[in-house]
């Protein structure tokens, strides 16, 4: 039954993970990848990472997706044509591929030799945000910390990114206007 | 519950992952497709983090995979900010117009 379902997820998600890279449609490739973590999201609850799993889809299948699709939605659609006007990378993207190919199947051989050894038995509670949460408040404090500040200094920065300031951008142009005079006076 | 799937399928789907982010990165010309291609790629990683996790019976994977989904999530923001940025005053996003900062 597990073979089964790790089959069915795996080739899912892996098709979701080809129509990203595909499918010409941004929002079609946006619907794509949701897919694909659904499916892998799936893949971690086969392997009993229960907390892991809902947040994948929370986080991945829910907030960034989103914000992918407001930002595909909110930028004017620009075609991607089917083939690059240049024609080195017409004839690169093929090369491209075959290279990243063929790097995948060295791993695949070297993984294939190296003979993982068989799953530990798992802990009680193993993959329950109980156990997680307790380990991230008595070992990983800092790091929590560390990553809920950097959630906080992103939010500031995207907002200011994203800002439309008019004034700033009138008094750039003035600043510019007073300087060119005195540049040719001299 | 006795695992019957080997780490190593895992491992293997999450290479192949991994290898078709890296071949979107690298053909796709859409700076919003690019950057889910590196979703992809993060994606990849995670699960990997999680088998290994699994292997060895030890959570601190877990962690590390809360931490990467905290990092991808304040990289999409800005990402997404800059990228909104570009096509307001560029009005593209193609990745192969964009090319003012080459050397």
């Amino acid at each position: 039954m597990e073979q089964f379902l790790f089959f069915v997820f795996s080739i899912l998600a892996l098709g979701g993970a080809v129509g990203v890279v595909v499918l010409r449609d941004p929002i079609r490739a946006a619907l794509a990848l949701v897919g694909c973590f659904f499916c892998l999201s799936c893949l971690y609850l086969l392997q009993a990472a229960e907390l892991m799993a809902v947040l994948e889809v929370l986080v991945y299948a829910g907030a960034i997706m989103v914000l992918f699709v407001f930002v595909i939605m909110l930028v004017e659609k620009h075609d991607e044509p089917i083939l690059p006007r240049n024609l080195l990378r017409r004839v690169m993207a093929p090369v491209k591929i075959i290279a990243v190919a063929v790097i995948a199947l060295n791993f695949a051989v070297v993984l294939k030799r190296a003979k993982l050894p068989e799953p530990d038995v798992m802990p009680v509670g193993f993959g329950t945000a109980r156990e997680i949460g307790r380990l991230f408040f008595r070992d990983y404090a800092f790091e929590f910390e560390l990553g809920s500040v950097l959630l906080l200094v992103a939010i500031v920065g995207a907002t200011m990114l994203t800002r439309k300031d008019k004034k700033e951008v009138v008094v750039v142009v003035e600043t510019k206007k007073i300087d060119l005079p005195t540049v040719t006076g001299h | 519950m006795v695992p019957t799937v080997p780490v190593t399928s895992y491992i293997i789907v999450s290479l192949l992952l991994f290898s078709i982010g890296t071949a979107g990165v690298l053909i796709r010309r859409n700076a919003i497709v690019v950057f889910m291609c590196i979703e992809l790629m993060l994606n990849a990683a995670n699960l990997a983090l999680i088998s290994f996790s699994r292997q060895h019976g030890d959570m601190t994977g877990h962690i590390y995979v809360f931490l990467v989904m905290a990092v991808a999530a304040a990289e999409v923001s800005v990402g997404l900010a800059i990228i909104i940025q570009v096509a307001r005053t560029r009005g593209t996003i193609n990745v192969d117009d964009l090319k003012d900062m080459r050397g």
